[in-house]
């Protein structure tokens, strides 16, 4: 099966006081066509640099330092603006965390919706227009054309999510990119959302990448799961193998942190420590002062990627944690 | 939305009645006789009786204040003692050229300052926005006078691409009557260009980082549309609240810049009626500009809630 989007080796900097730092770093991973894909990580760990890397949306003081990102065989790092903004927004889209923040207070939703898609084809105004309105009733807003007239503020959290998802989805894209979309939302209103992103993914056959905090969120309808720490991947896995196993400590913490009473499993307290900061990172695994399992030596050396087929994870001790 | 223009317009009518008092009292309130001060000190007794008579001080206050209303309603605001003739007349006459300079310098401004302050904040960190700033701290720190001073000696005299100063009407030469205008209007739109520049600066920088710029550009939109249209239509918000002040600003600066370009304008009409002491013609400048003031601030909060929906729909 050849990728939708394939990253490769992606390291991406920014330019701090305290010199360069990398976000992400050294990121390698695949998206199939119509694959729903979760990257998950404590807030830091560097997945909405990995997103905006990917729509080309990396401004100073960041930057692309190295690493390859092809969508659909075409490589976007170095494609000029021009041709970059061609891709956003048509093949490639994205939702953002924040959907009162994210949607523009002086523009009525429904000018917001169309001007995309009038960018990108070739149809009048009025055309543009009435799909918005369409688009809103697909995202299942009541009263779509009424609410095209509306502003921002006049709207719930909800209601804006769903016209940021209708935004998103105007032109149709191969791939839609998902910032945690619900962080900002109520539980019930989270599952709506959720919801809403499963049957449109359904319905257009579009990838999905969903990035979140909760492992909780991917648990049952994500293919697989790519776990990020301190800006590198410390476990990729088909969902279901990692829910049943984890292979990295991390990954185990964080799954025993899921609040959710549906899956049965001892709640326990979540992972002790913070995630450190990318200007002083711990010698050795940089999990590795927050980890149950660490011996002396993960303080020597950087635990490498290991692939196991479907699986990787980069802890030394993978295969005795296994086993255990 | 209507209410709130009707409660706008209402609440305006008590600060003009203020203003109008005001500058009625002004002549009561200077110190001393003044009709012996407008007669001059070579006059005789007889002389100033006349006077007295004439500008109605040998009537009480009140008697004098509901006549001046009573004539402020029916458009009469008095005569002129130096020029012989009805102060409205002398104003109507006046107050187009004011208009066409005000006019003329707040396009320059607009332009310039929004202008200016945008592409510095786009480029932001730069030389480009070195040198938009360095351009604007020199046009809010030179004097307006100096300045005028200099373009007319540099662009009038020298080079003798404008005229040094005087005024056609624009029913008679159009072109002539922009060619007049056009040192005047710079050298009046230059300090406020360097104030709107900031500001414009500024407040773009402010919503430059805002998430729903990285929306707009992740919509795949061009980079010039994004800042124009959705950076730019949320920091003119803040802006309008300036352009207030800027009004203000350009209102007082007309009065120098009139003499100085020798514009047959209201700022010299109130200039000369100060020097002359001729106080009718005084209380209608001054009630005329503070009116001004007034409405542009009117204008200012109307256009504040137009630009802002978050204002128009609040109830
Ligand atoms: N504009 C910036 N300037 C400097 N450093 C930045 C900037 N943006 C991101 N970073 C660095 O990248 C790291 C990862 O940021 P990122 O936003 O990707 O985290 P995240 O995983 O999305 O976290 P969250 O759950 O809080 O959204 C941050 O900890 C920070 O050090
Ligand atoms: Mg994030």
């Amino acid at each position: 099966m050849s990728a939708l989007l394939a990253v490769r080796d992606l390291t991406v900097t920014f330019e701090t006081t305290a010199g360069a730092v990398a976000a992400v770093d050294a990121l390698s991973f695949d998206i199939g066509p119509g694959e729903f894909l979760g990257i998950v990580g404590e807030s830091g760990s560097g997945k909405s640099v990995t997103a905006l890397a990917a729509m080309g949306l990396v401004v100073a003081p960041g930057r692309i330092a190295q690493g390859s990102i092809r969508l659909g065989g075409e490589e976007l790092v170095g494609l000029p603006e021009r041709s970059m903004r061609r891709i956003r927004g048509r093949r490639m889209a994205m939702v953002f965390q924040e959907p009162m923040a994210s949607l523009n207070p002086v523009m009525r939703i429904g000018d917001q919706i169309a001007e995309a898609i009038r960018w990108h084809e070739d149809v009048s105004a009025r055309a543009a227009a009435a799909r918005a309105v369409d688009l809103l009733g697909t995202v299942g807003i009541p009263a779509p054309a009424e609410r095209a007239r509306a502003y921002p503020q006049q709207m719930s959290g909800g209601m804006r999510q769903r016209a940021m998802i209708a935004m998103a989805i105007a032109c149709s894209p191969a791939l839609l990119i998902a910032d945690e979309p619900t962080t900002a939302l109520d539980v019930t209103v989270q599952a709506q959302i959720m919801d809403l992103l499963r049957s449109l993914r359904e319905r257009f056959g579009m990838a999905l990448l969903l990035i979140t905090h909760d492992l909780g969120l991917v648990a049952e309808q994500a293919d697989r799961v790519l776990v990020m720490y301190a800006g590198r991947m410390v476990e990729e896995a088909p969902t279901a193998s990692l829910f049943a196993r984890p292979l990295h400590p991390y990954s185990a913490g964080l799954l025993d942190s899921i609040p959710d009473i549906e899956i049965r499993r001892p709640v326990l307290p979540a992972i002790e420590g913070v995630v450190p900061s990318l200007s002083a990172l711990p010698p050795g695994c940089r999990f590795g002062p927050r980890c149950r399992f660490a011996e002396p030596a993960c303080t020597t050396a950087d635990p490498p990627l290991r692939r196991f087929g479907v699986r990787a994870t980069a802890c030394r001790r993978d295969l005795d944690l296994a086993r255990a | 939305m209507a209410g709130y223009i009707a409660w706008r317009l209402v609440s305006a009518v008590p600060v003009i009645l203020l203003v109008t008092l005001i500058s009625f009292s002004i002549m009561s309130l200077v110190p001393g006789d003044p009709a012996a001060i407008i007669a001059g000190a070579t006059a005789t007794d007889a002389e100033i009786a006349d006077l007295r008579v004439a500008l109605g001080l040998d009537r009480p206050f009140l008697t004098r204040l509901v006549h001046w209303y009573g004539d402020l309603l029916s458009g009469d605001l008095g005569r002129s003692i130096l020029l012989q003739r009805p102060v409205a007349e002398a104003i109507a006459e006046r107050l187009p050229v004011t208009l066409a300079l005000g006019a003329y310098a707040l396009v320059l401004t607009l332009v310039f300052g929004v202008g200016l302050g945008v592409v510095a904040a786009v480029r932001q960190n730069t030389w480009v926005d070195q040198i938009c700033m360095t351009v604007a701290v020199l046009g809010v720190s030179i004097p307006n006078l100096w300045l005028a001073l200099l373009f007319v000696f540099l662009f009038a005299v020298t080079l003798g691409w404008f005229p040094t100063g005087g005024y056609v009407p624009f029913g008679e030469d159009a072109v002539g009557a922009l060619v007049a205008l056009t040192l005047p209007a710079i050298s009046l739109a230059l300090m406020q260009v360097g104030l709107l520049a900031r500001m414009t600066r500024s407040a773009m920088l402010e919503v430059l980082r805002q998430d729903f710029v990285r929306t707009a550009r992740a919509k795949g939109l061009p980079g010039w549309f994004v800042v124009l249209r959705h950076a730019l239509g949320n920091a003119l918000i803040p802006l309008v609240t300036v352009m207030g002040i800027i009004l203000s600003l350009m209102i007082s600066g007309t009065v120098v810049i009139e003499s100085v370009f020798s514009l047959p304008g209201m700022g010299r009409l109130i200039v000369n009626a100060i020097q002359r002491r001729d106080y009718p013609v005084i209380q209608g400048g001054l009630m005329l500009i503070a009116t001004a003031l007034v409405l542009v601030n009117l204008v200012v909060d109307l256009l504040y809630a137009w630009l802002d929906p978050r204002v128009r729909y609040a109830d």
